[in-house]
């Protein structure tokens, strides 16, 4: 139990009284006792609510998708969206074969056997469910697969990342796929082992979810870099964050625990072949090319060239994958988690007031998108300033991106925390006030501290206060 | 003498070992007629860009029906021009030119010998900077029959923290379809005087889809065979690494991965049309984004034909996939023999460690790509090429003083030579390979090499040339 000790009494005594009372009508609903330590000036023991009931709030596409041509801000190029939207739905829940039937070109390395496999709570398209997906994967269809140490069945679906080259100095920092696809049925000849993972050499993570994405992806570079710099220029607790930017054009990369991916087109055709193990017009090599693992010509999702195809059917798979998660609504914040709705209105105040939404950044608004009214000029209610921030040595993973060093983070954004169960790049966290706490870091020699150090000492003067609960409260709404 | 059978063996097929054998023969054969010779003090010259017809541009012959039916109508968006905006009557699917830009059509720069190529002969800047009322100078470093050169700045104005960016040539200011940008040039002259200029010449796009489906792990042990040869002559390039571990191959520091995702790069990068890959405008100044992003975008017209479905990134890469390597051409003087010992001469001194002959695809979905044997004469990876040819630009791993070794085939029709362009005599390209080390970068890898090209006779100079300019 998170136990907290109250400390100051400002709140006028009517008001504390109300929240108390609130919340502990709240306790009454919860599986597990939690002491409340009466009213008056005695401390309260704030706890995070878990993951919030009710209907997921995402999974959908935006409002304003086009359904027809005739419809107001679409035309001939955008009418079709929710059409095409619809059949690359199951694009993303597609489950890879290694040979035969398409689907097909599964490893021969990889993590799992489909995009919704990890990308599912609450709805497709989002972050790791509460069981462990990979449990029901490793050893499909006879692949004799161990299951590395760091998954649990209860646990995130986590990737393995080597920080270094064997020689324990030169800097690798790419996905060692978790498994094989020695032993399968439909892989016969291959024959090659899985990585040997050692936790000193190790960084593990978490799938993100990519509800709201298409917003993202279009927020002008301009408006987040302005943004963190308004915010380097302003606070005095240390805060300063980093856009990391493609050496390419430029731009702000911004998707991925190190915010080093620009776009989700690019994101699908990378991990199309990373996570699954799929070759593709983007990747079109496997990542391991042992004699007897490469059945099939490459790539293996490819343009198809057929006639009387649906025109979704002309590109490789990488662009309905990204046509899917484009069009994904961004979540949809539910009911505060105790009925009271006054608690997540103090909460964001609170959330606001201590610094949190220094690096959470409440929202950005979209540019005039060439999709229609779905993604043009939205508000995205992200909490994100979308750029890296040095996150201390003790959630330092060693691994470099871009401009991101091995102890910078890019912010993730909070929409959908509500209905998330893992926290952290690691997914090592299920309760979202450890994971707050997590934000705490003293410097050393190698990494500086973190930049939260200040605000997480704002958080803890709140501890055992109602200003806390309802700052958790808050963000288990969204 | 470095063993030619050790570099030759780079490809996995066993043709490749056979030519590898054959040229090992035919060097100790040569060898000893080459002894007796009496070395002229003349040196080799360049014949210069061969005549006849343009050796590259043809789609392979043995595509689908299917496939080269949609190849001859993808080919036409390789050669749009785009514009700004409708404002000037255009179509809406040829919008999104800048703000910046250095031109308006990927054939454009890629233009020699046929569409696909690198830079032709005049500089088809000139016909594209002032159009439509854009009231661009040309920067002092683009001549009327120069190369088509970008521009990148090494360091940020502070000349300490890396850039490495392209900075476009011109912006749309001016032009009547773009509304009221007024956004400047970037300060070439300033950028000149503090040492902080790099040029890129266009390269070529035949055989890339060849190119880009080469094994990783062939291109790896190849350059670890030589490597670990003790006849390198100091040769040992390394990968450019990307994110999924594979060997990126495209552009002159190997850093782009595959034609997909060149293609979208340098659709803003060079063209500044955003597109789903990069879908932000490079300059956001109030009254330059003057389109809804990205300006190029899927289809979902269902009326449409399905090749129109995806963005022009898609398509840009089919057409290069679909584009044949380039056909070697007759040896210029008219004697096949001088060419053959040309090539027997290139491996002899060792521009094979670098200038692999050849590896071959592994199986393809598309057949003309499929188990072929790709004459491309690079091991596709970098190499340090000392101080003289520094950039100060680095690229994934890519530092500033290495660069891709850049294949040839094509090479006898190609102009300009050299990362920047800076040489048309491709006499002078080879001895630029030549650089002693600074306290910064150290010596040229192809040093070695170099000299043993100098210690060739004249008449193995010269056929070594005219084997060049029959790629």
């Amino acid at each position: 139990m998170f136990r907290q000790v109250y400390h100051n009494s400002k709140t006028p005594r009517s008001r504390r009284m109300v929240r108390v009372l609130v919340f502990s009508a709240l306790l009454l609903m919860l599986p597990s006792g939690i002491t409340v330590l009466g009213g008056g000036k005695q401390p309260i023991t704030v706890k995070d609510p878990g993951v919030r009931g009710g209907p997921p709030g995402a999974g959908g596409p935006v409002a304003g998708i086009c359904t027809s041509k005739n419809q107001t801000g679409c035309g001939a190029a955008t009418g079709g969206e929710q059409r095409v939207w619809l059949a690359t739905q199951s694009t993303f829940k597609q489950v890879n074969s290694v040979t035969g039937t398409a689907p097909i070109g599964l490893g021969p390395r990889f993590n799992s056997n489909s995009c919704v496999s990890c990308h599912s709570q609450p709805a497709p398209g989002g972050a790791s469910p509460p069981s462990n997906p990979l449990f029901s994967v490793y050893q499909l269809d006879g692949a004799q697969n161990t299951m590395p140490f760091f998954e649990s069945t209860n646990g995130a679906a986590l990737d393995g990342v080597f920080p270094f080259l064997p020689n324990t100095q030169t800097p690798d920092g790419t996905v060692h796929q978790l498994f094989t696809v020695t032993g399968r049925s439909d892989a016969s000849g291959c024959s090659i082992s899985q990585p040997t993972f050692v936790q000193s050499n190790l960084a593990t993570r978490n799938p993100i979810s990519t509800f709201g994405d298409g917003l993202i992806e279009i927020i002008l570079s301009s408006d987040i870099k302005n943004n963190a710099a308004a915010v380097c220029s302003s606070n005095s607790l240390g805060i300063c964050g980093t856009p990391n930017t493609s050496g390419n054009d430029g731009s702000v990369t911004r998707f991925g625990w190190k915010g080093d991916l620009r776009s989700l087109q690019f994101a699908s055709g990378l991990f199309y072949n990373v996570e699954m193990g799929v070759t593709n017009e983007m990747f079109p090599n496997e990542i391991d090319e042992t004699p007897g693992c490469n059945p099939n010509p490459l790539p293996e999702s490819s343009t198809n060239f057929n006639a009387g195809i649906q025109d979704y059917q002309f590109p490789g798979d990488p662009e309905r994958f990204a046509i899917f998660m484009r069009f994904l609504a961004p979540p949809t914040p539910g009911n505060c988690p105790g009925g009271n709705a006054a608690s997540c209105i103090n909460g964001q105040a609170q959330f606001n007031a201590i610094g949190c939404v220094l690096c959470h950044t409440t929202s950005f608004t979209t540019p005039a998108s060439s999709t229609g009214p779905g993604l043009s000029n939205q508000v995205a209610t992200l909490y994100s300033d979308l750029v890296l921030h040095h996150m201390g040595p003790c959630l330092a993973d060693n691994v470099v991106a871009g401009a991101a060093q091995g102890d910078m983070f890019r912010t993730p954004p909070l929409w959908g925390v509500g209905k998330r169960m893992f926290f952290l790049h690691n997914g090592i966290e299920t309760d979202i006030i450890k994971a707050i706490g997590d934000h705490n870091c003293a410097g050393n020699s190698q990494y500086p501290a973190s930049e939260a150090n200040a605000v997480y000492q704002n958080f803890k003067a709140l501890n055992g206060t109602q200003n806390q609960q309802d700052l958790i409260n808050f963000l288990r709404s969204l | 003498m470095f063993n030619s059978g050790k570099v030759g063996s780079a490809s996995s097929s066993k043709s490749a070992v056979r030519v590898s054998i054959l040229l090992t023969l035919l060097v100790f054969g040569l060898l000893r007629f080459t002894a007796i010779m009496v070395v002229h003090a003349q040196t080799a010259s360049d014949p210069g860009v061969r005549g006849g017809p343009p050796g590259a541009g043809n789609w392979f012959t043995n595509l689908t029906p299917l496939e080269e039916g949609e190849f001859q109508i993808l080919f036409s968006n390789f050669v749009e021009q785009e514009e700004v905006t409708t404002g000037g009557g255009g179509d809406v699917l040829r919008t999104g030119l800048g703000p910046r830009f250095d031109s308006n059509s990927c054939n454009s720069c890629h233009a020699y010998p046929a569409v696909g190529g690198s830079s032709p002969p005049q500089n088809q800047l000139f016909s594209v900077y002032q159009l439509n009322g854009a009231k661009n100078e040309m920067p002092f470093f683009e001549t009327p029959n120069g190369p088509t050169l970008v521009a990148r700045f090494p360091f940020q104005t502070d000349l300490k923290t890396p850039d490495g960016h392209v900075h476009a040539l011109f912006v749309i200011t001016g032009r009547s379809d773009a509304g009221a940008c007024n956004i400047a040039q970037p300060d070439f002259v300033t950028a000149a005087a503090t040492n902080n200029l790099i040029f890129r010449n266009t390269t070529p796009t035949f055989g890339g889809g060849m190119l880009e489906v080469i094994k990783n792990s062939d291109l790896i042990n190849n350059g670890l065979a030589v490597c670990n040869s003790s006849q390198n002559q100091g040769v040992c390039g390394h990968p450019n690494l990307q994110p999924d571990g594979s060997v990126g191959r495209f552009g002159w520091k190997a850093q782009n991965r595959s034609l997909l995702t060149f293609s979208a790069e340098a659709y803003n990068v060079e063209e500044g049309v955003t597109n789903l890959f990069f879908p932000n405008e490079i300059d956001e100044t109030p009254g330059c984004v003057l389109n809804p992003l990205p300006e190029d975008q899927i289809n979902f017209d269902p009326t449409v034909p399905p090749k129109m479905f995806p963005g022009d990134p898609e398509r840009f890469a089919i057409t290069m996939r679909f584009m044949a390597p380039p056909a070697p051409g007759t040896c210029p003087g008219g004697n096949a023999g001088s060419c053959t010992n040309g090539l027997v001469q290139f491996t002899n001194v060792g521009c094979a460690l670098c200038h692999t002959q050849s590896f071959t695809t592994p199986p393809h979905v598309i057949t003309p790509l499929s188990n072929a044997q790709a004459f491309l004469y690079s091991d596709v990876l970098v190499h340090h090429m000392g101080p003289c040819n520094a950039d100060n630009v680095a690229q994934g791993s890519a530092a500033g003083d290495e660069w891709r070794t850049t294949p040839l085939w094509g090479i006898g029709q190609r102009v300009f030579f050299m990362s920047d362009g800076r040489t048309s005599d491709i006499v002078q390209a080879i001895e630029d390979h030549s650089c002693a080390g600074n306290s910064q970068y150290p010596a040229s890898e192809a040093n070695q090499v170099i000299t043993n090209f100098n210690a060739l006779s004249a008449e193995n100079q010269q056929d070594l040339i005219n084997f060049l300019r029959s790629l």
